[in-house]
């Protein structure tokens, strides 16, 4: 395998001038297919059997929900990269990836509640998913808060990517911990989420939604990710040829 | 201070010297010792007091009171746990002595556990009595063993991270109570089980295995941030 | 498009809400994202003149007419 791709890329000014390249491709194909599924999931997909129209919220909450999940788990692996290889250009991605995170989790949040009224009667619920959903944000919340508090950048990096990484090795445990606890007690409302079959029609859309979220995340990590190197590198050499 | 020892140390060695450096030096300040346990009952105290008196409504929460109670405690003395020693320079010493940090560490909690959790347990049935709580003490007392074992872990790890902050007692409560909740979860079911004499071995054997899987992760987490922590 | 359209049975403003919100986190994300970016940039420009500036006379005239 040659590698020379990766340690070119992994240099903090090709990685800048990468993301500046790559962040407009994502962001505008991200709107286009947003757009689409979007106006798909509003007005054209027929309606759902059980839900009626409320099961048109689907095509936020679905996408959110899961990249939340996995943007966290790119950060800690992100930050574990950083910490064990002591590479910056790792750091700067986890430290990108906080942010969003976070505000994806709360939006899965907030469109669970609002999707949880019609169907379930109530904004919330003690379900296994939403308290999962609800301690991965006090895990960005934390996590944040954790950089924040240093004012030395590279000990920010080392102090955080720990944190990370005790939280994605305890998120399995929280999930089966929430999973079981959950089910003792009750387990009726889960099955309002039994798919009534989705339709190829209904798919397709959402399939979309679910890529385009991840494309815009791309592109928000891109000018995140462009900060976070330019506040690591503020005596570099190269930033002096760069744009001034 | 540690003896110098000339040859070197074996590992069970290492954790006896650790283990009565930190019982000697919680001797010549009980008093502090003591406020974790104070804090434990007067949390418990308050729950009564908010809420409806009558035992028979106390007994449904009293797991709930009994768990937060006792993760409250633990993390209000896991604030205590390095920091005199990285104040006074000892910590850097260990460091830089060459024997292995986790293992160090790790010998601190266990006596840090020893000193703070271990009263708790034994203090739990009497104030589970006042909850209405009518069996399954020795169950609870267990539980509650293997629970703040893992509490004082985690809290380490936090108490680690956040102990080159000049302000990290808010901050380390809110990285540290997300982390420990499967511990609230299976700890207050466990005592709900044994509070209806129910056979509550397989929660148990759960705790068990979390507090095993922290015993070995957890101090390489506390080695690392302690190097990051007093650079 | 109707009126009928848009009101979804009874759960148009469920729906329209979490939209709604959807799209304004969405901005929120990007103009977060892009505000740190523009800060640094502005950060690291600032400071690359004070350095051009700070130089010893000689220098500092070559060196502006390099960078131009």
């Amino acid at each position: 395998m040659n590698w020379i791709w990766f340690h070119k890329l992994a240099s903090p000014p090709s990685a800048y001038v990468f993301a500046t390249r790559l962040r407009p491709w994502l962001f505008w194909v991200s709107v286009v297919m947003m757009l689409w599924a979007a106006y798909q999931g509003l007005f054209v997909v027929p309606l759902d059997y059980q839900q009626k129209d409320a099961f048109r919220i689907i095509y936020v909450h679905v996408p959110v929900a899961s990249l939340s999940l996995l943007v966290y788990s790119m950060m800690a692996i992100a930050a574990a990269i950083g910490l064990i290889w002591r590479m910056k250009l790792a750091h700067a991605v986890a430290a990108a990836c906080a942010m969003p995170g976070a505000i994806l989790t709360t939006l899965a949040l907030a469109t669970g509640s609002i999707w949880g009224k019609p169907m379930w009667g109530a904004w919330w619920a003690w379900d296994a998913r939403l308290t999962s959903e609800l301690i991965l944000l006090f895990l960005y919340l934390g996590y944040m808060a954790l950089r924040a508090s240093f004012d030395d950048i590279g000990r920010a990096d080392r102090a955080s990517a720990i944190l990370a990484i005790v939280g994605i090795v305890n998120v399995p445990i929280v999930k089966y911990s929430v999973v079981w606890w959950n089910s003792l007690h009750q387990g009726q409302t889960l099955s309002l989420f039994g798919k009534s079959e989705i339709d190829p029609s209904m798919a397709t859309p959402l399939v979309v939604m679910i890529f385009a979220f991840l494309l815009f995340f791309g592109a928000v990590l891109c000018d995140g990710l462009r900060a976070e190197i330019l506040r690591r590198e503020r005596n570099a050499s190269w930033l002096s040829e760069l744009k001034v | 201070m540690m003896q110098p020892v000339r040859h070197t140390p074996g590992p069970l060695h290492l954790a006896a010297v650790v283990l009565m450096r930190e019982l000697r030096l919680a001797l010549r300040r009980w008093d502090q010792v003591l406020q974790p346990l104070i804090f434990f009952v007067v949390v418990v105290t308050l729950f009564p007091l908010a809420t409806n008196p009558e035992l028979s409504a106390l007994r449904h929460i009293a797991p709930g009171v009994l768990w937060v109670a006792a993760m409250l405690a633990s993390l209000l003395a896991a604030d205590a746990l390095f920091r005199p020693d990285v104040e006074d320079g000892t910590m850097e010493q260990w460091v830089l002595s060459g024997q292995p940090l986790p293992w160090l560490l790790f010998s601190k909690s266990l006596a840090h556990w020893l000193l703070t959790g271990l009263p708790l347990v034994l203090v739990t049935p009497v104030v589970a009595v006042s909850l209405g709580v009518e069996q399954g003490f020795g169950t609870i007392m267990m539980v509650l063993a293997l629970g703040t074992g893992v509490l004082t872990l985690l809290g380490a790890v936090g108490a680690a991270l956040t102990v080159g902050l000049r302000r990290g007692n808010m901050l380390m409560a809110l990285l540290v109570l997300p982390l420990e909740m499967p511990v609230l979860i299976f700890g207050a079911q466990a005592v709900e089980s044994a509070m209806r004499n129910e056979p509550a071995l397989g929660i148990i054997s759960l705790l068990a295995s979390v507090l095993l899987l922290a015993m070995i992760l957890t101090p390489f987490a506390m080695a690392a941030s302690m190097r990051i922590s007093i650079e | 498009m109707t009126f009928e359209a848009l009101k979804m049975g009874d759960y148009g403003a469920y729906v329209w809400s979490s939209y709604a919100l959807a799209l304004l986190a969405l901005i929120a994300m990007a103009a977060i994202a892009r505000n740190a970016c523009n800060r640094e940039l502005k950060a690291a420009q600032r400071r690359t003149q004070a350095n051009r500036n700070g130089q010893p006379a000689p220098t500092s005239s070559t060196s502006a007419g390099a960078g131009a």
